[in-house]
C-alpha cells in the first residue's frame, strides 16, 4: 500500500522545509522588519536545538562502553512543551544579551560581530565534549506523542503536520504583529532610525525586542529540528545555515512573512528536487558530489541575481498606507 | 619650580604621550610574559612556539587583510568573497604546479594574476552595479560570489584535500628547547609578507597610483572632481587586492592542505585583522594580521593549559575563539581599531539599512 511511502515522501519535504521557514521568519523579524543584519542565525538555532535536546533527554553521564562522553541536562527527561518553551527562551535571552552591546553597530560591523560570536558558540558546541556531547552531539531526542503514535510513517507524518500548523500559526501571528504599533515602530526603525527617535520611539528597546523575539523563533526552529532529526550535531550549525536563511528571506521577500514562507518552501523544494533527481539515478552516481556543488553554485548565482535585479524578492513587502492618506 | 605634585603630573603626561604602537606592544609583551610565567616549566616553550607560529599564520592574515582593507577603503563594503578569492589563488597555483608541472614561483605568479583578473571581473560584472545601493547589498552579493567561487572550485577539484607539490625541508629544531621552526614554510611566508608590505607601502606613499588610491579611499567624489580617473583606480585596487589575496592563498595552501573551503576558514580571521588594525588603513591591517595570528596561537596555548589543569576540555581548539573575542571587544570599545580614523558614523547604524532601497536618482546621479 503506497500510503506509507506517500506520507514519508511528503513528510520528508514538509518538515525540513517548514523548519527552514521558521528560521527565516525569525530572521525576517530581525532583518526584514527592523533592519538588523544578524549573521549569527546558525548559533541561535543551535542553542535552541541543544537546549531542547538536553531538556528532552535529561542528563547523560559518561558512558565508557559506548565511548559516549555524556552531556548536561536536567535530571530526567522533561515534558516536550516545556522543553520547547525553554528552547525558545534561552536563545531569546542570549540574543538580548548579545544585542545589548552590539546593536548600536553599523550593519556590516554587526554582521561580522554576530558571525564571530556564532562561530565561538559553534566551537564551544564542538569542543565542550562532556557538556554538549562534542562531535557526537546529542541523540535519542524524542518526538512529540511518541508513546501514542507508532514510529515510522505515522510519527513522521504527524510531526510534519504539527510543524506545518506551527508555521501557519507563526505566519498569522507575525502578520498581525507587523500591523500592531510595535511592528510599525520596527519598520520605522528600519527606514529611518533618527526620524523614529525624533518622534520619541525608544529605538534601542525596539531593536532589543525584535532581536530577542527573532532569536526565540530561531530557537523554536532549532528545537523542532532536534526532534525531527532526533540528533543534534555541531556541524549542523555552520555559517552556511545562516547564508541559506538569508537566501530564503531575500528570495521570498524581506519584510513580508507570506513571502518568506513562499521563499522557504520554494528554496527547499529546489534542493530537495536535486536530491530526488540524484537518487533516481538519472545521472551517473559518480556525479553525485559534483551535483551538490552545482546546487550551491546555483544558489550563489540566484543570490547575486536577486541582489542585482530583484532585491525585494518574489513577494515584496506591500507599502503601508495609513487609512487617512488612503481616503484623501 | 618643581613640586612633588607637578613631577607626578609631568610623568603621567609623558606616559599618555606614548604612541599607539607603544601601548599595543606593551600590552602584548605583558600578556605574553604573564602567560609564560603562568605556564608550568614544561609548557613554556609552547608560548615561544605560539609566538613564532603566530607570526607565520599572521603573515597570511596580513596579506589577506591588507588586500581586504584596500578594497574596503575604496568600495566601502566588507567583501565576504575575499577568503574564497584566496582559495582560487591556491587552486590556480596547485593547477600550475601539480598539473602543469611549472615551478612554484610560476605558481605564485599564476595565482597572483589569476585572482587579480578575477577581482577586476567581479568589479565589472557585479560590484560596479551595486555602488549606489549601499554596503549591505554589496555584502550580500559578495556572499553569493563566495558561494559561487568555493563551489566552482569544488565542482572542478572535488572536496578531497590536496597538497601543494613543494619539497619542504624538515622542521628545524632550535637547540633542546623543543621548539621547531620550518625554515622553508614559515620563513617563506613571513618573508613574502614583509616584502609585499614594503611594496604596498612604497606603492601607496610614493607612486601616483598609490596617492590616487588613498585619495579615492578618502573621498571618492572629491577625488573624481580633482581629475583622478576613479574607474581605473577602483579596478587597480581590485587587481592589487586580488593579487595579494592570490599570493596569500598559495601560502595558505603550502602551510596547510587545499580544500575548497580553505579560504573561507580564514575569512573571519582576516576580518578580525582588519577590524583590530583599523578599517580603511592598510597599515593597520598589517599590524592587525600579526596581532590576530599571535593572539590566536597564544589563546590556543592558554586554553590548552586550562585543559591540562582540568578546567576546560579540548582547550587547544579554542584559539580562534580567543582571536574573535579580541575582535568583538575592539569593535565594541574602539570600532575604528588601532589605526583607523574615527568617522562620524563609525560604529553607528546608518538609516535605510535594508538594502533594497536605492538612493534617489536625483541624488545618485550627481557624481556622474
Amino acid at each position: 500500500m503506497a500510503i506509507d511511502n506517500t506520507v514519508l515522501f511528503i513528510a520528508n519535504y514538509v518538515a525540513p522545509a517548514s523548519i527552514l521557514v521558521i528560521m527565516a521568519l525569525g530572521l525576517d523579524l530581525q532583518w526584514g522588519h527592523t533592519g538588523l543584519f544578524n549573521a549569527g542565525v546558525a548559533a541561535f538555532v543551535g542553542v535552541g536545538s541543544y537546549t531542547f535536546g538536553m531538556m528532552a533527554t535529561g542528563l547523560r553521564p559518561f558512558d565508557p562502553t559506548y565511548g559516549y562522553p555524556g552531556h548536561f541536562g536536567p535530571p530526567g527527561p522533561q515534558d516536550l512543551i516545556l522543553s520547547a518553551l525553554v528552547a525558545m527562551v534561552v536563545p531569546g535571552v542570549l540574543g538580548v544579551l548579545i544585542a545589548v552591546p552590539t546593536i548600536k553597530l553599523r550593519a556590516d560591523y554587526l554582521a561580522i560581530a554576530t558571525l564571530a560570536l556564532a562561530e565561538i558558540i559553534r566551537i564551544i558546541f564542538q569542543n565542550a565534549t562532556h557538556v554538549t556531547g562534542g562531535p557526537l552531539g546529542l541523540d535519542l531526542v524524542p518526538r512529540p506523542f511518541a508513546r501514542y503514535i507508532a514510529g515510522g510513517w505515522p510519527a513522521d507524518g504527524f510531526f510534519a503536520f504539527l510543524i506545518a500548523i506551527l508555521v501557519l500559526a507563526l505566519v498569522v501571528a507575525l502578520e498581525y504583529v507587523s500591523r500592531t504599533p510595535w511592528g510599525r515602530n520596527l519598520k520605522a526603525v528600519r527606514e529611518d532610525e533618527e526620524a523614529a527617535e525624533a518622534l520619541g520611539k525608544d529605538t534601542f528597546r525596539l531593536k532589543l525586542g525584535a532581536f530577542g523575539l527573532g532569536c526565540a523563533i530561531m530557537g523554536l526552529a532549532g528545537a523542532l529540528q532536534a526532534s525531527w532529526l532526533s540528533v543534534v550535531l555541531p556541524e549542523s550549525f555552520l555559517p552556511f545555515v545562516t547564508f541559506t536563511t538569508y537566501v530564503v528571506v531575500i528570495l521570498g521577500g524581506s519584510g513580508n512573512p507570506k513571502g518568506v514562507i513562499l521563499g522557504g518552501y520554494l528554496f527547499y523544494g529546489f534542493g530537495w528536487t536535486i536530491q530526488q533527481v540524484k537518487s533516481q539515478r538519472w545521472f551517473p552516481v559518480e556525479w553525485g558530489p559534483r551535483i551538490d556543488f552545482l546546487n550551491l553554485i546555483v544558489i550563489g548565482l540566484v543570490l547575486i541575481l536577486l541582489v542585482l535585479f530583484r532585491p525585494t524578492g518574489i513577494l515584496p513587502e506591500r507599502k503601508y498606507v495609513p487609512r487617512a492618506r488612503a481616503k484623501a | 619650580m618643581t613640586t612633588p605634585r607637578s613631577g607626578l603630573r609631568n610623568l603621567t603626561q609623558s606616559l599618555t604621550r606614548v604612541p599607539w604602537w607603544g601601548t599595543v606592544l606593551s600590552i602584548f609583551a605583558v600578556a605574553s610574559l604573564a602567560l609564560y610565567l603562568w605556564m608550568p616549566l614544561g609548557g613554556r616553550p609552547l608560548v615561544l612556539q605560539a609566538i613564532i607560529q603566530g607570526f607565520v599564520v599572521g603573515s597570511v592574515y596580513v596579506l589577506g587583510a591588507s588586500g581586504l582593507s584596500l578594497n574596503y577603503g575604496i568600495k566601502k563594503f566588507a567583501n565576504f568573497a575575499h577568503g574564497d578569492m584566496m582559495t582560487v589563488g591556491a587552486y590556480v597555483a596547485f593547477t600550475a604546479t601539480a598539473i602543469l608541472r611549472w615551478h612554484i614561483v610560476a605558481g605564485f605568479l599564476a595565482a597572483m594574476f589569476a585572482v587579480a583578473f578575477l577581482g577586476i571581473f567581479l568589479e565589472m560584472s557585479v560590484f560596479r552595479r551595486l555602488e549606489k545601493r549601499g554596503e549591505i547589498a554589496a555584502l550580500i552579493a559578495s556572499v553569493g560570489v563566495s558561494l559561487v567561487l568555493q563551489n566552482t572550485i569544488g565542482i572542478i577539484f572535488l572536496g578531497n584535500p590536496l597538497y601543494m607539490p613543494v619539497q619542504t625541508p624538515q622542521d628545524f629544531q632550535i637547540g633542546n628547547t623543543g621548539l621547531s621552526f620550518n625554515w622553508f614554510k614559515g620563513g617563506l611566508t613571513i618573508a613574502l609578507a614583509v616584502l609585499l608590505m614594503v611594496f604596498l607601502h612604497v606603492l601607496l606613499k610614493y607612486t601616483t597610483l598609490g596617492k590616487a588610491m588613498r585619495a579615492c579611499a578618502d573621498d571618492l567624489d572629491l577625488a573624481r572632481a580633482s581629475g583622478i580617473n576613479t574607474r581605473n583606480v577602483i579596478l587597480w585596487t581590485w587587481a592589487i587586492s586580488g593579487g595579494l589575496a592570490g599570493i596569500a592563498g598559495v601560502l595558505l595552501g603550502i602551510l596547510v592542505n587545499l580544500v575548497p573551503l580553505v579560504g573561507f576558514f580564514v575569512l573571519l580571521f582576516i576580518f578580525s585583522s582588519v577590524i583590530v588594525g583599523g578599517i580603511g588603513s592598510p597599515y593597520g591591517a598589517m599590524v592587525g594580521g600579526f596581532l590576530i595570528g599571535i593572539v590566536e596561537k597564544l589563546s590556543s596555548v592558554f586554553f590548552g593549559q586550562l585543559t591540562s589543569m582540568g578546567i576546560v576540555e579540548n582547550g587547544a581548539s579554542y584559539g580562534p575563539a580567543g582571536a574573535f573575542v579580541v575582535m568583538v571587544l575592539v569593535l565594541l570599545i574602539k570600532p575604528e581599531g588601532l589605526m583607523g580614523r574615527r568617522r562620524p558614523s563609525e560604529g553607528r547604524r546608518r538609516r535605510g539599512a535594508l538594502f533594497a532601497r536605492r538612493i534617489p536618482k536625483e541624488v545618485a546621479d550627481v557624481g556622474d
